[in-house]
């Protein structure tokens, strides 16, 4: 299921009022429930050599900000992911001159993974080429929907639009990916 | 799997999910680690005089892992930084002179700052010997080395740089090596010779604080004039009052 922040909790008041008190132990509890999708989004932003510095970058960001969060549409989950979204930002200005990080195709994981290649033929990676092929809005909208696990209202809230233009970004990036599915089998 | 394509907009989008996500779950302790040991310097009051009187208690016994970092904080310094015994930007200093990642900590420091600290935990760990001369005399190469490689701070008004640090690396280690036996000197780092001194050859140590300045050894001297700040009034005119 994607939308795994929701499901797990993360937004729970209490871990978070404990987080701003300086708590150890919340943020600890906090960086393990978004490591997974924090991770995940930052290798598709910044490459997987950088993100786990860029998921701890987000975190350490997150701490020396936590006096400025203020309860929202966004969340908790949505706040630190527009961290995460400025800290990719950084990384992909200071590292400008170099490639692009994320490998085309098959999606910011395929290079250092042998195994994907022998797995290159199946659907699986027919999604990741295709969705490697969608704007950049479009992968960062539906990357915030499905790995980050933001809802409509806290994607909405990350990229400053209203949740049904969020909602309608997405179906037309969906029916693209689909376009983009039937030209390759083609 | 199914076909993608006959799939609606919630099943498509839950598919994705599953082909985009990478399959790491847990954060390094290391990670954990330095976040906890922000958390908490975030919350602690401690003044950077208590943080440098801290971390000289840290001592170097932990040096060999100075060199073992892989991108992260070296493991010494993301510990130091947990026991509270130094800063996050010490350890981002430590990080950028070693050439590590700044990531957990550059957030809250520039380069400047970095160095600063970089200076500050070499002082004192160096001046604390309790490190074998021989791996002090490395670890200080290398960061002399690294720190040559830094951009000198853009930000007017901070006033610390690259090259301070490593004079003030290289003054702690001659102080050091004044007051040692031979064999425990530390060989000096190439960027720490003097211009026109031979190798091997070291400059005289510094004074120790609050020692009297040195005496010139010439020079004209000058001091404050002497005599009568005024002579005698001039007196009436006769026939006049005073």
């Amino acid at each position: 299921m994607y939308l795994r922040g929701v499901e797990d909790g993360n937004d729970e008041p209490e871990t978070i009022a404990a987080a701003r008190h300086g708590d150890p132990a919340a943020w600890d509890a906090l960086y393990r429930a978004l490591y997974p999708r924090l991770r995940s989004f930052l290798v598709r932003r910044v490459g997987p050599g950088d993100a786990d510095d860029a998921a701890s970058e987000t975190m350490s960001r997150a701490v020396a900000g936590i006096g400025r969060y203020r309860e929202g549409p966004a969340g908790f989950d949505g706040w630190v992911f527009g961290i995460a979204r400025h800290v990719a930002a950084d990384h992909v200005r200071r590292t400008a001159r170099r490639a692009v990080p994320v490998p085309s195709g098959i999606g910011g994981r395929a290079l250092d993974e042998p195994a994907e290649l022998l797995l290159a033929g199946d659907e699986r990676a027919d999604l990741r080429r295709a969705f490697a092929l969608l704007s950049r809005r479009e992968q960062e909208l539906l990357e915030l929907r499905v790995i980050a696990g933001l809802s409509a209202e806290q994607t909405a809230a990350v990229l400053g639009k209203r949740a049904g233009a969020v909602r309608t970004a997405q179906s037309r990036a969906l029916a693209h990916l689909r376009d983009l599915l039937s030209v390759n089998d083609g | 799997m199914a076909d993608p394509r006959s799939l609606s907009d919630e099943e498509l989008l839950a598919q994705l999910a599953d082909s985009l996500a990478s399959d790491v779950s847990e954060p390094t302790a290391e990670a954990l680690t330095t976040l906890r040991a922000q958390v908490l310097e975030q919350g602690t009051t401690l003044t950077d005089r208590e943080r440098r009187r801290r971390s000289r208690h840290l001592g170097w016994r932990a040096s060999p892992a100075w060199h073992g970092g892989s991108g992260w904080i070296p493991r010494v310094w993301a510990g130091a930084l947990a026991a509270g015994v130094i800063a996050a930007g010490t350890a981002a200093g430590l990080a950028v002179a070693l050439g590590g990642s700044t990531a957990p900590v550059v957030g809250t420091v520039g380069t400047v700052g970095a160095v600063r600290s970089a200076q500050m935990v070499l002082s004192a760990d160096v001046s604390h010997h309790k490190a074998q001369p021989a791996v002090i005399a490395r670890d200080i190469r290398t960061l002399t080395t690294r720190l040559s490689d830094l951009p000198r701070p853009q930000r007017p008004g901070l006033g610390s740089g690259p090259a301070s640090a490593i004079a003030a690396a290289c003054t702690e280690l001659r102080t050091r090596n004044a007051g040692a036996p031979p064999p425990q000197r530390i060989p000096l780092p190439p960027g720490c010779q003097p211009k026109g001194l031979p190798p091997g050859v070291l400059p005289p140590p510094r004074p120790p604080p609050g020692a009297p300045p040195p005496i010139p050894g010439s020079g004209q001297g000058s001091g404050p004039g002497s005599g009568p700040r005024s002579g005698p009034g001039q007196g009436a005119p006769p026939g006049q009052p005073t």
